[in-house]
C-alpha cells in the first residue's frame, strides 16, 4: 500500500514539474492563424538577437485567434503578451482596455510617415493601440496567362464582362471554374460582400453607425454573389465554405483564373517553392457594376500588447523588430505584407521585388471601411452567418438582409445600454 | 482499520477529484446560467437575469434547430447504424477461420481518434479531388464532382454518414455479446420443426435482443447530444448553420458568442434530457442485472 | 448440398462487404500517406498508388521545420498523458470500485446511477468554468492539467468496469483469506488485485484509447507545444494545410498507429470492456 501511494506521489510531482517548465527566462507569446512560416521566422531570429524566446500558438482559421484571446483578457491578460490586432477589433478592445495604448512609442517622424488609412486603423478615439503592421486591402487579381488562351488582353472593368469572360475560360476548358471566394460565414466573408457591395454602390453604415446594406444596391450585390454560384456557374460551389487559405491555394495551383487577394499577392504568387503559377497573375482594379466604381474593402493590422503583459519592453521591442521600417520591408519583400510606411513605397528593393506596386496604389485610392465600433465581434459573428445563409440558398438575400439588420439594430442598442452602466 | 475507514480511505482520491473537476464546474455553470455575462474591460461583468437564459433557449428557433438536427442525426443512427450493427454482429456470430480477425478491424471505427476519423471524412468528401466524388464518378452515377459539403441538404447527411460509420463498431459489439447469450439449441430445435432462416430471426434472435436494442438505443442517443468533433473539423456547423447540432451549438455559444451565461443555461437543459435517458438505463441495467 | 453452398457463398461475400465498408476509409486515407503528390490531383483518383511515395512520412517525422515539429509534440505530449491517465485511472478506480463493491461505501441504485451519469455528461458542458478555474490557478497549457481533467472524465467509466468484474470474483476466497487473518486491505492488493489482470488490463486499455483521441477539453486547454496533445496539432494542420492532404492523412496515419495496434491485440479486452455496461460509446 504504502509502495504505491510513494509511486503515486512521486508520479503526480514529477508532472507537476515537467509541466512548470525548466529555465526561468523571459518568454513572450502570440498566437496566429495558419500561415505562420514568416512569423516563426522572424520570432527565431528575434530570440538569436535577444534571448527573448517567442512562442507561437497557432489556430486553425485566423480569426479563431480572436476567441483565444478574449478567454485570456477576461482571465488577466497575461497568457498571450503580443498579438497582431486587426483594425475592427481595436474599438473593442480599446473599450474595453485590453490592448495597452502604445501613444508613448509613436514618434512624430512615425505619424508623419505613415499611410493615413494605416494609422487611422490603429487608433481610437484618439489614442494608438497597435504598430501598424498589414496595412492592406484585397486586390483582384487575374491571371494573364489564361486569359490570353482565351483570347484576352485586358482584364474585365465591369461585372458583366468578368461573366462572360469567365464563361469563355471554363467553355474552353481553362478551368473548371474562373473564380472561387472566401466565402465560409466568417469575417472573410463580410469583407467581400462589404467589397462588392461597395462596388455596386451600396453603402454598408451611415456616420452613426447604423446599417444600411439591406437597402436596395446591396441587396443586388448579394443577388450576384448567389448567382454567380447557382445560375451563372462561374464560381466554384465550394466557395461558401472556403476562407482566404483555400482561395490564396487555388490561386497558386492554377486552379482558377480570377481571385481576391490581401496584401502584396504577387509576392507569395511568385513564389515558386508555393506557386504552381509564377508569373502567370497580374493586379488590376476591381470590377463593379459600371466599371467606375472599383471599390474593395480595407483591412489594416497592427500589432498590440495585451493589458497583462509581464514583459512591457521586451514586448515592445518583439513589435518594433516585426513593425519598424526594417522589419515591414523584410516582410513586405518575403510574404507579401503591406507595409503602412509610406517611404518604402519609393525604396529600389521594394520596387524591385514587389511588380505593379503602382496599379496596387492606385486601388488604395478606391478603398471602403469597415464600421468602427466596439460591438464589431458579435455584429461579426451575426452577420457573417446571415449571409452565408443566403449564400447556401436557406434564405433569400432580402431576407437574409433584413433579418440581420434587425439583429444589427439589437446589438448596437444592447451595446449601448450596458455601456451607459 | 475498519472496512468502512479503508473503504473510505480507498474511495477519496477518486472522490476529490471527480468533485473538483466534475461536479464543482457543473454546479458553477449552473450558477452562470442565472446570469448574463458581458466582456468588459478586463473582467467579465455578470448581470443577474433570472431565468431569462432558459426561457430565451426554450423559445429560441435556434436551438429547436439544432435539437431537430440532432434528433435525425438519432434517428439514422438507430434505424441505420443499429441494423448494420445487427447485421454485421449475425455475421460475425457465425464460424469461419478469420472471424478474430474481422472482429479486431471491426473495433478500428471504435478506436481512432476523432479528429483522425474527421479529416478522413473530409478528404473523401472534397470536392475536387475526393474519393466518393472519385467512386461515383467511375461508377457512372454522377457525371460532375459534387461539393458534398457545401450544399446544405447534402452537408448534414455527409456528417451522418461519417457518424453512422463511427457508431457502427459499438452496435456490432453488442449485439454480438447478445446474440452469444442465445442457446444454440433454441436454433437446433427449430430448425428441427421447419423454420426458415427468417422465422427463426423474427421469432428467436429479434425478441431475445430487444433488451440489448432498448440499451442501445438509449446509449446512442445519449452519445448523439455529446458530437461536437466531426462537426467542428468537418463544416464548423455551415453551410449557413445546416449541420449545426446541440453540442455544437453549445460551443459556439460559449466561444464564438461569448454569452457563458447562456452556453451554461443550454448546458443545464441539455443535462435535463440527459438524466432522464440515463434514468431509463439505469432501470433496463438494473434489470438485467437482476 | 447446394443449399447450404448458397448459404455460404452469400455470408461470404457479405461479410467481404462488411469489411469493406469498415475498411474502406481508412485504406484511402493510407493510400494518400504513400502516394505520389501527382495521383492526389488526379480525376479520378486512384485506388492503388501508381509508385510508393515516403516522402510525406519523412517530412512529418523528420523535418526539422517548425509546421511538423508541433505534430510530433503533440504525439509526445498525447503518448505522456494517456499512459498516465490509464495508470491513474486503474489504479485510483481499482481501489474505488473494491470500496463501493465490498466495503459497503456508497450504495447501490445510487452508484448505478452517478456512474452512468458521469459517463454521459457532454464535455461542453463543463469547459467554461472549467477554463475560469483554470487560468485562476494558472494551469492552463499544461499537461498536468489535462492528466487531472481526462482522469476524472475516465473514472467513472473505470470504476464502473472494475466493479462489474469484482462482482463476479467469488466472495468466498475473500471470505476464507479474513477468517485466515488478512487484514481488508491485505485482500485487497495481495488476491483480488492480482487476480483481475484481465479487468485492469481492460480498463487501462479503453482510458488510453478515450485519452489518446479526445479533441475538444485540448483544444480549449493547451496551445503551446508543452501541452498540446496530437488532436490539436492535427486540426492546426487541417487548418495549416487544407490542400496538403497527403501530409494530412499521414498525420492521420501515424496518430492511429496506437489504437490499431491496440484493437488488432487486444481486441478481446476492448470487446470486454465494451459489454460491460459501459457508456462511452
Amino acid at each position: 500500500m504504502k509502495r504505491i501511494l510513494v509511486l503515486v506521489i512521486t508520479i503526480v510531482f514529477s508532472f507537476i514539474a515537467l509541466s512548470l517548465g525548466f529555465g526561468q527566462e523571459v518568454e513572450l507569446n502570440t498566437i496566429s492563424g495558419p500561415d505562420v512560416d514568416f512569423l516563426l521566422k522572424r520570432a527565431q531570429q528575434f530570440q538569436d538577437k535577444t534571448g527573448v524566446r517567442v512562442n507561437v500558438t497557432v489556430v486553425p482559421y485566423g480569426r479563431d485567434q480572436n476567441i483565444k484571446l478574449m478567454a485570456s483578457f477576461l482571465a488577466g491578460g497575461s497568457q498571450y503578451d503580443i498579438f497582431v490586432i486587426d483594425c475592427v477589433e481595436v474599438p473593442q478592445y480599446a473599450e474595453a482596455g485590453w490592448a495597452l495604448p502604445v501613444d508613448e512609442y509613436v514618434t512624430p517622424e512615425m505619424k508623419k510617415d505613415l499611410l493615413p488609412f494605416a494609422g487611422d486603423g490603429m487608433m481610437y478615439k484618439g489614442h494608438w493601440y497597435g504598430l501598424p503592421w498589414a496595412s492592406e486591402w484585397k486586390s483582384f487579381l487575374y491571371n494573364a496567362a489564361m486569359l490570353e488562351k482565351a483570347g484576352y488582353k485586358d482584364p474585365p472593368k465591369t461585372w458583366t464582362q468578368f461573366v462572360n469572360v469567365s464563361k469563355k475560360l471554363q467553355n474552353a476548358g481553362i478551368v473548371k471554374y474562373a473564380t472561387a471566394w472566401s466565402w465560409a460565414g466568417k469575417e472573410c466573408l463580410i469583407c467581400d460582400f462589404a467589397a462588392i457591395a461597395a462596388t455596386f454602390g451600396g453603402q454598408f453604415f451611415d456616420e452613426a453607425q447604423n446599417p444600411l446594406f439591406n437597402k436596395g444596391v446591396s441587396v443586388k450585390a448579394l443577388q450576384w454573389m448567389l448567382d454567380s454560384i447557382y445560375k451563372e456557374k462561374i464560381s466554384n460551389p465550394a466557395s461558401i465554405m472556403w476562407t482566404e487559405t483555400e482561395v490564396n491555394k487555388a490561386m497558386e495551383a492554377g486552379d482558377i483564373a480570377f481571385g481576391l487577394r490581401w496584401g502584396l499577392p504577387l509576392v507569395p504568387l511568385n513564389d515558386p517553392s508555393r506557386s504552381k503559377t509564377v508569373g502567370q497573375w497580374r493586379i488590376a482594379l476591381m470590377p463593379s457594376l459600371d466599371g467606375k466604381k472599383p471599390y474593395t474593402v480595407s483591412g489594416p493590422m497592427g500589432w498590440a500588447i495585451s493589458f497583462g503583459t509581464k514583459h512591457k519592453k521586451e514586448a515592445m521591442d518583439f513589435i518594433f523588430s516585426m513593425a519598424d521600417e526594417k522589419g515591414a520591408k523584410l516582410a513586405a519583400i518575403t510574404q507579401g505584407t503591406v507595409p503602412g510606411w509610406a517611404s518604402l513605397y519609393k525604396d529600389s528593393d521594394l520596387i524591385k521585388a514587389v511588380p505593379q506596386l503602382d496599379t496596387m496604389l492606385e486601388q488604395g485610392k478606391y478603398v471602403m471601411n469597415r464600421p468602427k465600433v466596439p460591438w464589431y465581434h458579435d455584429f461579426s459573428t451575426m452577420f457573417a452567418v446571415e449571409i452565408n445563409s443566403a449564400l447556401a440558398r436557406q434564405k433569400t438575400p432580402q431576407q437574409a438582409l433584413n433579418d440581420a439588420y434587425q439583429k444589427t439594430l439589437e446589438i448596437k442598442k444592447n451595446y449601448e445600454a450596458r455601456a451607459k452602466k | 482499520m475498519s472496512k468502512k475507514t479503508l473503504g473510505y480511505l480507498l474511495i477519496l482520491p477518486s472522490a476529490v477529484i471527480i468533485v473538483v473537476v466534475l461536479v464543482y464546474p457543473i454546479a458553477y455553470s449552473g450558477y452562470l446560467s442565472f446570469f448574463e455575462t458581458f466582456i468588459g474591460p478586463g473582467t467579465l461583468s455578470l448581470t443577474p437575469v433570472g431565468l431569462k437564459n432558459y426561457i430565451e433557449t426554450i423559445k429560441s428557433p435556434q436551438w429547436w434547430l439544432a435539437f431537430g438536427r440532432t434528433a435525425y442525426f438519432v434517428l439514422y443512427d438507430i434505424v441505420v447504424g443499429m441494423s448494420l450493427g445487427l447485421g454485421i454482429a449475425l455475421l460475425l456470430n457465425k464460424e469461419f477461420r478469420l472471424r478474430g480477425i474481422a472482429r479486431a478491424l471491426v473495433l478500428f471505427p471504435y478506436v481512432l481518434p476523432s479528429i483522425v476519423k474527421a479529416l478522413m471524412w473530409k478528404w473523401i468528401y472534397n470536392s475536387d479531388y475526393g474519393f466518393l466524388n472519385g467512386l461515383l464518378f467511375q461508377l457512372g452515377l454522377i457525371k460532375d464532382y459534387v461539393p458534398w459539403l457545401s450544399n446544405p441538404t447534402l452537408a448534414i447527411h455527409m456528417v451522418i454518414l461519417a457518424n453512422i460509420w463511427e457508431g457502427t463498431p459499438f452496435a456490432i459489439i453488442m449485439y454480438l455479446a447478445a446474440l452469444q447469450t442465445i442457446p444454440k439449441e433454441l436454433y437446433e430445435a427449430s430448425e428441427v420443426d421447419g423454420a426458415t432462416p427468417w422465422q427463426m430471426f423474427t421469432k428467436i434472435t429479434f425478441p431475445l435482443i430487444k433488451p440489448m436494442t432498448f440499451i442501445l438505443i438509449v446509449i446512442k442517443t445519449v452519445a448523439t447530444f455529446k458530437i461536437f468533433d466531426l462537426v467542428y473539423a468537418l463544416t464548423a456547423g455551415g453551410p449557413g448553420g445546416s449541420t449545426q447540432v446541440v453540442g455544437y451549438l453549445m460551443y459556439s455559444t460559449v466561444f464564438d458568442s461569448l454569452q457563458f451565461g447562456k452556453g451554461a443555461a443550454m448546458s443545464y437543459i441539455l443535462l435535463a434530457i440527459i438524466l432522464v435517458f440515463v434514468f431509463i438505463y439505469s432501470k433496463l441495467f438494473q434489470s438485467e442485472e437482476d | 448440398m447446394r443449399n447450404s453452398k448458397i448459404k455460404l457463398i452469400i455470408d461470404s461475400v457479405l461479410i467481404i462487404l462488411a469489411m469493406i465498408w469498415t475498411l474502406l476509409p481508412l485504406w484511402w486515407t493510407f493510400q494518400t500517406s504513400i502516394s505520389p503528390e501527382v495521383d492526389l490531383t488526379r480525376i479520378p483518383p486512384r485506388w492503388f498508388p501508381s509508385s510508393i511515395n515516403f516522402n510525406y512520412y519523412k517530412n512529418v517525422l523528420f523535418k526539422k521545420i517548425g509546421t511538423t515539429t508541433a505534430f510530433r509534440a503533440g504525439i509526445f505530449n498525447s503518448t505522456v498523458i494517456s499512459i498516465t491517465v490509464a495508470v491513474f485511472s486503474v489504479l485510483l478506480g481499482s481501489l474505488a470500485a473494491y470500496a463501493i463493491v465490498r466495503l459497503g461505501v456508497l450504495s447501490g441504485q445510487w452508484v448505478i446511477f452517478t456512474l452512468l451519469f458521469a459517463q454521459m455528461i457532454p464535455p461542453v458542458i463543463l469547459i467554461t468554468s472549467l477554463y475560469v478555474i483554470a487560468s485562476k490557478m494558472g494551469l492552463l497549457d499544461t499537461k498536468f492539467l489535462l492528466i487531472s481533467l481526462y482522469t476524472a472524465l475516465e473514472l467513472p467509466m473505470a470504476i464502473w468496469i472494475l466493479r462489474g468484474y469484482f462482482q463476479t470474483i467469488p466472495k468466498e476466497i475473500e471470505d476464507s483469506a479474513l477468517i485466515d487473518g488478512c487484514t481488508p486491505s491485505q485482500v485487497l492488493f495481495h488476491i483480488v488485485l492480482p487476480l483481475s489482470g484481465p479487468a485492469l488490463f481492460t480498463t487501462g486499455i479503453l482510458t488510453f484509447i478515450s485519452a489518446w483521441g479526445e479533441f475538444l477539453m485540448a483544444l480549449v486547454f493547451t496551445s503551446s507545444l508543452g501541452a498540446k496533445t496530437m488532436p490539436v496539432a492535427i486540426a492546426e494542420f487541417m487548418g495549416r494545410f487544407t490542400v496538403d492532404y497527403g501530409l494530412m492523412c499521414t498525420a492521420g496515419m501515424i496518430a492511429s498507429v496506437p489504437p490499431i495496434l491496440i484493437a488488432l491485440i487486444f481486441q478481446r479486452f476492448i470487446i470486454q470492456g465494451l459489454t460491460s455496461g459501459a457508456v462511452k460509446g
